[in-house]
């Protein structure tokens, strides 16, 4: 098996250097991972000597090793000693992208991630090596009202179209200190942009569905003269500012809130109200605690941090028991990154939330697979282990709720995307490309010397292969 | 077409009014001439190059053959033509015949940036920013402000300066026409196919020819700022286009009861863009933006031309399926000589390097249409040294060949008149003294819209003196207050031409003319200043009891040096 596994990912991952991969095919051959400790995220949460069956992408089963049965032809991992989890779900992230704020302006909603998905992002793979599977990859807090997010899969290798997963569309709003701009300096010869205040922000968010309403109805008495025959009608302007809010007022598009404090939080749901709609997710929201029943009674769940706090003056009143006190009042909590070095170890920042306000294991894993997936509306094909669910799975070496977890194998729609024994073999497969490329270019005699050296360096270094830095593409 | 015509007011409009004041105040037929060449030519309008191979690019070599050249255009071509007796016959026996070259994207003769000044000839010049500064005052405040980053009406007719010199020396290694178009802004305005010769309005072969669309965002200051901005900001500009024109149509059937359309300059060329189907140029160097420029055109209706084009290797076949042209630049990416010497450079960046020169060839097989371009390769000796990457890459000469003649003229529309070798087609021609992509060719002649001209040296840029200093032998040279320090070979022939060789730190370079006369010497050659990164160097100065005194300039830099016999002269 560690054969077959080492050559899959050897090419997913020289492949995916270039960025001119095809997308990875689903695996034909079934995969039992069997003896290990299931961590389902699901009913039952823990299964003993348990086993998962894979195959084609799709979870088969996950139940206890006598229960499970593989085809002849499955390729077994024996997991004595291990656990396995789903893919760990990131629901706030900034990787994987070539821009993450249109700033110029208060009101961003035109601009999408979509767009500008960087499928050759090394923390794709990094993050995948911690057991994450899926980002939310979200615009950023510059603006009251910001741009349409993406949600990719860790799909290593694949193009930006293949990174994409079909999930519900989501936008970002923020609120407080990034979108009144208070703590970034002014620009020399631009004027300081609206607002300034947290009552412009409201203001802003305000206007903006005033006349995203306004807009609407004009479509609407537009397709009313259609319905009625008159051919000569002219359809309003298409305006792609707007179109996003209509989707949100008619609530096709979620709506996720940066937010720090509990009365920015209370302000926004108020507003939200007066227009019909809800607030989805509230993000970091560091002062949930103060006001999780009005949440609750509003509709919405939130997606903060372990334990980060006092960065910034809005964060000062932030407390660890945050997502504990949340989870006991009735409120759906994720745990999220907002960082591509976060999004590496996600266990733990799960973990956490045992240790701070005394959530069970079970709460505690759920934080970062099954919670972010009802908040991004994908817990139909991600979060758990549960036969016709995608085989995003992570194999640990040992318990995945702890500083020591470290992960052997993830697999995203049933493809091996980090593999431990594969990443070390493939280092040595690098050194040897770019030996033979410098070759090629008629450059090997001056590099030769130092090529043993540092690429033993590297390996101490543990840099992962593909450090793209230098060829990070500008805006 | 009609705001077209409006964009270029200021500048044409106040040309047109001079000409015709003077066409009015001396009413003679001479000034027609002047302006009018094509009605009343100046010059003999026969030419007939006789006992050439001709490349036609249109079927079989003809080994032994003759064009004829007729009022600026390819009379006849073959073995057995008939001369006419008042043409002006140049014998070109051993010599190759080629069609003019064709550089898919330049801004050579463009007259833009800070040098460009007051351009010369008809159609002005001045550069973009004096022609905005020109319209600013005649402009209503709601014209292209509402969209500052959309130049579409300004046009590459409008800014051509024949003076240019660079115009010169691309001509000399064969160019005879390229794409210009301005590089300012989103959509950066109208590109013009264009013949390098004649005055500014000659020079016009197609305009507008294409639109240019860059992805360049101005940060937090405006909006777009970022590249989802840019991406979102052409999808509504193509959207609000398209609306126009349904609005239009509306109008114009019932105008009663209508708010009249608002009139648009930046909005115009677009909408024209969409309905004439005009190419459109969108950066596409690496596999995403390649995808996304596909993405882009799928979604907004433009016709995407693919520019830059170097991982394009990878992606042979999905672009050929998309459609889309593939302009490749001669810019092979080089290793970043201002890298941190201490670190590695990665996979990523040396598969790009040594699999760039092989995307020519990777698109060939895979059927795309695709052509060269010069972008900032450093100058035509440069060009054709990266021409020559992609062909040890795999890209036959006749694909390379194409690729610098009809296949631009294909992805502009313009190859009923150019391109080829053919009958009835504008006389754009090259006579070489060799296979035009070696390296020892030499361009001889070129004939531009049926004129002919001189190349190099045949034009008598060398002075008529004779030599009065021996150049001959060993040299060495210090350069920049005795920074570096070079060594030269030189040989001079009986009529003062030196040839040789010069090497200095970084490699050894190639003497590709120069010449004596009097205690005056020039020479130039060609050196590698870098992986795949040549750039002319010109040496000139004087020799004065055994010494030499004088500067070199290097593309865009100068340096003095002096040059002494080794071992104290003799």
């Amino acid at each position: 098996m560690k054969r077959l596994v080492l050559g899959a990912i050897g090419a997913v991952l020289v492949g995916g250097a270039a960025g001119a991969a095809a997308p990875a095919q689903a695996q034909e051959t079934p995969v039992l991972i069997t003896g290990a400790t299931i961590l389902t995220a699901a009913e039952p949460f823990k299964i003993e000597n348990g086993a998962v069956l894979f195959e084609d992408g799709r979870i088969r089963a996950a139940g206890p090793a006598d229960e499970v049965d593989a085809p002849a032809n499955a390729t077994v991992i024996d997991g004595q000693g291990m656990f396995v989890t789903p893919g760990i779900v990131d629901a706030h992230s900034h990787i994987a992208s070539d821009a993450t704020n249109e700033g110029s302006v208060s009101v961003s909603s035109m601009v999408s991630i979509k767009d500008v998905i960087d499928p050759t992002d090394i923390s794709i793979y990094r993050e995948a090596a911690g057991g994450t599977t899926t980002s939310h990859v979200m615009h950023g807090s510059a603006n009251p009202i910001g741009g349409q997010n993406a949600v990719i899969k860790h799909r290593w290798g694949s193009d930006a179209a293949g990174m994409l997963m079909d999930a519900p569309p989501t936008i970002k709003f923020a609120l407080g200190e990034n979108p009144k701009r208070s703590n970034s300096n002014t620009i020399p010869g631009v004027p300081q942009r609206y607002p300034a205040t947290r009552m412009g922000v409201m203001d802003v968010i305000r206007q903006a569905f005033t006349d995203a309403a306004e807009y609407r109805a004009r479509w609407e008495a537009y397709e009313e003269l259609v319905a009625r025959g008159d051919r000569s009608a002219i359809p309003p302007r298409r305006d792609l500012r707007l179109d996003p809010l209509v989707g949100v007022l008619n609530g096709e598009i979620l709506v996720h809130a940066h937010s720090y404090r509990a009365d920015e939080i209370l302000q926004l749901m108020r507003v939200a109200e007066e227009f019909g709609f809800r607030i989805h997710v509230f993000q970091h929201v560091l002062e949930g605690y103060r006001v999780a029943d009005e949440m609750r009674e509003h509709g919405a769940s939130a997606s903060t941090f372990s334990d980060w706090w006092a960065y910034k003056v809005e964060a000062y009143e932030a407390i660890p028991h945050n997502a504990a006190i949340m989870t006991r009042r009735g409120i759906l909590v994720s745990i999220n990154s907002d960082s591509s070095e976060e999004g590496r170890h996600l266990n733990q920042e799960a973990a956490k939330t045992m240790k701070w306000g005394g959530l069970t294991e079970e709460e505690a894993l759920a934080t970062v697979t099954i919670n972010p997936a009802v908040q991004l509306g994908i817990d139909d094909r991600v979060g758990s282990l549960e036969a016709g669910k995608d085989a995003d799975v992570v194999l640990w070496e040992n318990y995945p709720l702890s500083s020591f977890a470290k992960v052997r194998t993830t697999w995203v729609d049933g493809e091996v995307v980090f593999d431990v024994d594969a990443d070390m073999a493939m280092r040595a497969e690098r050194e040897t490309e770019k030996q033979r490329l410098r070759e090629m270019l008629g450059e090997a005699e001056a590099d030769e010397a130092e090529s043993d050296e540092t690429g033993a360096a590297r390996l101490r270094g543990g840099r992962g292969p593909g450090n793209r830095s230098e060829e990070r593409a500008g805006i | 077409m009609s705001h077209r015509i409006a964009a270029g007011t200021a500048s044409r409009g106040a040309a047109l009014t001079t000409v015709a004041l003077t066409t009015l105040l001396l009413g003679s037929a001479e000034v027609a001439a002047q302006h009018f060449p094509n009605q009343t030519p100046a010059g003999p309008p026969f030419f007939a190059l006789q006992g050439a191979r001709i490349v036609t690019g249109s079927g079989a070599e003809i080994e032994n053959g003759t064009v004829v050249i007729g009022n600026g255009l390819i009379e006849a071509v073959g073995e057995n033509v008939s001369i006419p007796g008042d043409a002006r016959v140049f014998d070109v026996s051993g010599m190759t015949v080629y069609p003019g070259l064709f550089d898919a994207l330049s801004e050579v003769g463009l007259a833009g940036g800070d040098d460009g000044g007051p351009g010369g000839g008809g159609g002005g010049g001045g550069g973009l920013a004096a022609l905005l500064a020109a319209q600013q005052g005649v402009t209503p405040s709601d014209g292209p402000e509402d969209r500052p980053a959309t130049n579409s009406w300004v046009s590459a007719a409008d800014m051509l300066d024949p003076e240019a010199g660079d115009i010169e020396r691309w001509r000399d290694a064969g160019f005879t026409t390229a794409f210009l178009i301005p590089g300012d802004g989103i959509v950066t305005g109208q590109g013009a196919v264009v013949n390098f010769g004649g005055s500014a309005r000659e020079m016009v072969v197609k305009a507008p020819a294409a639109l240019r669309i860059t992805m360049s965002g101005a940060g937090f200051r405006s909006y777009p700022g970022s590249l989802m901005g840019v991406i979102s900001y052409v999808r509504q500009l193509y959207l609000d286009a398209a609306h126009a024109d349904q609005y239009a149509a509306r109008y114009e059937a019932s105008p009663r009861g209508r708010n009249r359309p608002v009139y648009d300059r930046a909005l115009g060329p677009v909408q024209d863009a969409i309905r004439g189907g005009w190419p459109t140029l969108f950066p596409a160097d690496e596999v995403r933006e390649i995808r996304r420029a596909i993405r882009l055109g799928n979604d907004t209706g433009a016709r995407v031309v693919l520019t830059g084009g170097h991982e394009a290797y990878g992606l042979a076949d999905e672009i050929a399926a998309s459609g889309a042209p593939v302009l490749v630049s001669l810019a092979w990416p080089r290793r970043n000589n201002n890298a941190d010497p201490e670190a590695e450079e990665t996979l990523a960046s040396l598969e790009r390097r040594a699999y760039a020169p092989t995307t020519p060839a990777r698109l060939e097989e895979a059927g795309a249409t695709w052509a060269f371009y010069s972008d900032d390769s450093g100058g035509p000796s440069a060009v054709m040294e990266n021409v020559r990457k992609a062909m040890e890459h795999g890209l036959s000469q006749d694909a390379a060949l194409r690729a610098l003649t009809v296949s631009p003229a294909r992805i502009y529309g313009v190859e009923a008149q150019l391109g080829t070798v053919e009958e009835g087609k504008i006389a754009n021609l090259v006579v070489a003294d060799g296979d035009i992509f070696a390296e020892e060719t030499t361009v001889t002649m070129v004939f531009v819209d049926g004129k002919p001209f001189e190349t190099g040296e045949a034009r008598g840029e060398r002075p008529e003196a004779p030599p009065e200093v021996d150049i001959s032998g060993s040299w060495v040279l210090s350069l920049n207050n005795d920074s570096q320090e070079a060594s030269a070979e030189l040989e001079v022939d009986e009529d003062g031409h030196v040839s040789g060789i010069i090497v200095g730190e970084r490699g050894e370079q190639q003497i590709t003319g120069g010449w004596v006369s009097g205690t005056e010497f020039e020479i130039s050659a060609r050196a590698t200043v870098g992986p795949g990164r040549v750039v002319e160097a010109v040496y000139s100065g004087v020799i004065e009891d055994g010494e030499m005194t004088g500067s070199v300039q290097m593309g865009q830099f100068t340096m003095d040096f002096t040059g002494t016999r080794p071992g104290g002269g003799r």
